[in-house]
């Protein structure tokens, strides 16, 4: 099994308190903010990062900040301290400088100790008791600056097991302080900040693509990482489509029914593997022989390596380029069914499919498409796709009415394709207005499409879904901010006798 | 006194006005659909997208995890491998009610208002 560790390293960070280079370790509180230090694995008692600033000028130290402890008047090691992270400590040597605030007190020193590291302790730190390995008493007590230089101790430096370095000042008497900057350690890091500091250790990773197993949703493909569900791994989403437009409907919104889930695949550089879609025929309430599809808003055709899993039947309608997105579009689209009558048959009696419970059930059907964005490691022609440049909101669905390719139904303001038949807008009842951003509504903005991110029991046919769902005219009243669970199996929520569900039917 | 008095009782007003919260117009629930007029940025849909700010941590050494978004039910809606230092925007639809998000990375777990839009973490801690 191939293993690799989480950490790469480089150079020179620049920007913190705290930095690292190939050899060493460096503390000179530069960031101003030891949030940042305590947040990259150091740790500090009775210590504060101070403004050389807010410092009389004979005091203050290199750079704009240095650390300043409390008074010291403890000769405990656990009083006043700097630790470093967990690092693999080198040889040489640890040196910072030092001076006092004030002249006075008895005693000032410096205690240096090591503590290694203990991954089977109970101990949340994981250390062990300090070992001290130097000890530095000021010759006197002055203002003056002292440059500290203490070797690595041997019996850890290169060892290649993580310790930590305490770095204790101790003192008896008076209230001066100590102030220290420029804190060098030669060693290598070897905490994760983001484990709760711990030392690092080397992980599983099966496939070699860096992120460790037990995060891998493929752990044994070095092509895959990632699963990222709309809604969720175990819900589906509802489009629900009148389409009628440009005219307007009845409002039953079931004319085109389909639920959805969408996963985006990625690799371990958030890079789009595929987009496995899964779509659900429930309910077409319609006489006319509707189609359905998708936008990519804003993804070429030749970021898609191809499509496959949907139904197109013998209509010709439809032209596709070779990897099976529709030809003359700007950004790709995907024409998952053509007809849906081809696909769930009508039961020979009334005129929609699934909308009336007078009529027998056609059992739903399941279409599973993929748009495969990179094969084995290698994107389509156009390049990769990060994740983030294919968000849930850039799938633009709609059906295409009565095989008429022109006549798209979208989502209210969401835009038509290249192939929308420009002559049916403002047509009708439909009030488009590009310049606005505003599509598919009326002058008073009703829709010819819902999109219900929680499911959908959608109206029998010609029931308008205000009488179904009765709290729907608040929610879209105010803008959504009234009953925003509307479609809820709430008290008071439904009339069910106007809703279509599988069991009422025949 | 008595100016003393009325500005009193005109501070305690405008006090009390300011902190009434902005209602929503009443809607008439048996207005039928047909006749409602609604707003121009209202979209039909139950969802709303999110984007999300991360500000990174600066870090010593380039530290990758995995950072998972969550809703309120505990759906993962989003899943990158991050580099810690790094600050990333993120764009993530989830159901209108909730009101907050939570960040996962390794250890670190963060939860963030959703505030017209946007939800902000920060992988450096605000408190020692």
């Amino acid at each position: 099994m191939k293993k690799t560790s989480v950490f790469f390293f480089a150079l020179i960070m620049m920007g913190l308190g705290g930095r690292l280079n190939a050899q060493q370790l460096i503390l000179d509180f530069e960031s101003g903010n030891e949030n940042i230090e305590l947040a990259n694995c150091w740790a500090f008692g009775a210590l504060a990062y101070i403004s050389n600033a807010a410092l009389t000028p004979n005091l203050a130290l290199n750079g704009g900040w240095a650390g300043r402890t409390k008074p010291l008047t403890n000769l405990n090691q656990n009083a006043c301290w700097i630790k470093t992270p967990w690092i693999l400590p080198y040889s040489g040597n640890i040196t910072f400088i030092a001076r006092l605030t004030a002249v006075n007190g008895t005693l000032r020193g410096i205690r240096l100790s090591y503590i290694s590291y203990n991954p089977n302790s109970s101990n949340s730190s994981k250390e062990n008791t300090p070992v001290e390995f130097y000890s530095w008493n000021w010759p006197s007590i002055n203002l003056g600056l002292y440059t500290i230089t203490a070797p690595m101790p041997a019996a850890i430096a290169n060892s290649g097991q993580p310790y930590k370095i305490l770095v204790s000042f101790v003192g008896t008497g008076g209230n001066s302080r100590a102030l220290v900057d420029d804190m060098v350690f030669p060693g290598q890091y070897w905490s994760d900040p983001s484990s709760n500091c711990l030392a690092q250790s080397v992980i599983a990773d099966a496939d070699g693509d860096g992120v460790g197993d037990q995060d891998d949703e493929y752990p044994t493909d070095p092509f895959r990482a990632f699963n990222n569900y709309y809604p969720s791994s175990n819900g589906f989403a509802t489009l629900a489509f009148e389409d009628n437009w440009p005219n307007k409907g009845d409002y039953d919104f079931n004319d085109v029914v389909v639920d959805y889930q969408l996963n985006r695949v990625t690799n371990s550089q958030n890079q789009l593997v595929e987009v496995l879609g899964t779509f659900v025929l429930k309910a077409s309430g319609a006489s006319y022989k509707n189609g359905f599809g998708f936008q990519l808003n804003g993804i070429p055709s030749d970021k898609i390596i191809g499509v496959s899993g949907t139904n197109l039947g013998s209509t010709t309608y439809i032209s596709l380029m070779s990897n099976g997105l529709e030809a003359a579009q700007s950004s790709a689209n995907v024409i998952v069914f053509d007809n849906f009558t081809d696909i769930m048959q009508h039961p020979g009696i009334g005129t929609g499919i699934n909308t009336d419970p007078t009529y027998p059930f056609v059992p739903y059907q399941t279409l599973n498409v993929t748009l495969t964005f990179m094969n084995n490691g290698t994107p389509a022609v156009g390049g990769p796709v990060l994740l983030n440049e294919l968000p849930i909101s850039s799938f633009n669905f709609y059906i295409i009415v009565n095989q008429d390719r022109g006549r798209e139904v979208h989502l209210a303001d969401y835009v038509p394709t290249n192939l929308a038949n420009p002559a049916y807008f403002n047509s009708g009842q439909d009030d488009t207005q590009p310049g606005q951003g505003k599509y598919y509504k009326t002058s008073n903005n009703l829709p010819w499409a819902i999109s219900l991110v929680e499911g959908f029991d959608y109206p029998i046919e010609k029931v308008g879904i205000d009488k179904a769902y009765l709290h729907f005219v608040e929610w879209a009243s105010s803008n959504g901010e009234l009953y925003p669970n509307w479609s809820e199996n709430d008290e008071g929520y439904r009339d069910n006798t106007k809703i279509f569900y599988p069991s009422s039917a025949k | 006194m008595k100016n003393i008095s009325f500005l009193f009782a005109l501070a305690f007003t405008l006090f009390m006005a300011s902190c009434q919260k902005e209602e929503v117009n009443p809607v008439d629930p048996s207005k039928p659909i047909e006749e409602l007029t609604v707003s121009n940025d209202f979209k039909w849909i139950t969802s709303q997208s999110v984007i999300i700010h991360v500000k990174g941590l600066p870090t010593p050494v380039p530290v990758r995890n995995v950072l998972v978004i969550r809703t309120p039910d505990g759906s993962e809606i989003l899943k990158i491998f991050h580099e810690m230092s790094k600050d990333v925007t993120l764009d993530v639809t989830l159901h209108s009610v909730y009101s907050e998000l939570y960040l996962k990375y390794g250890a670190l777990q963060l939860t963030s208002p959703i505030k017209d839009g946007k939800a902000e973490f920060s992988l450096i801690p605000s408190k020692k």
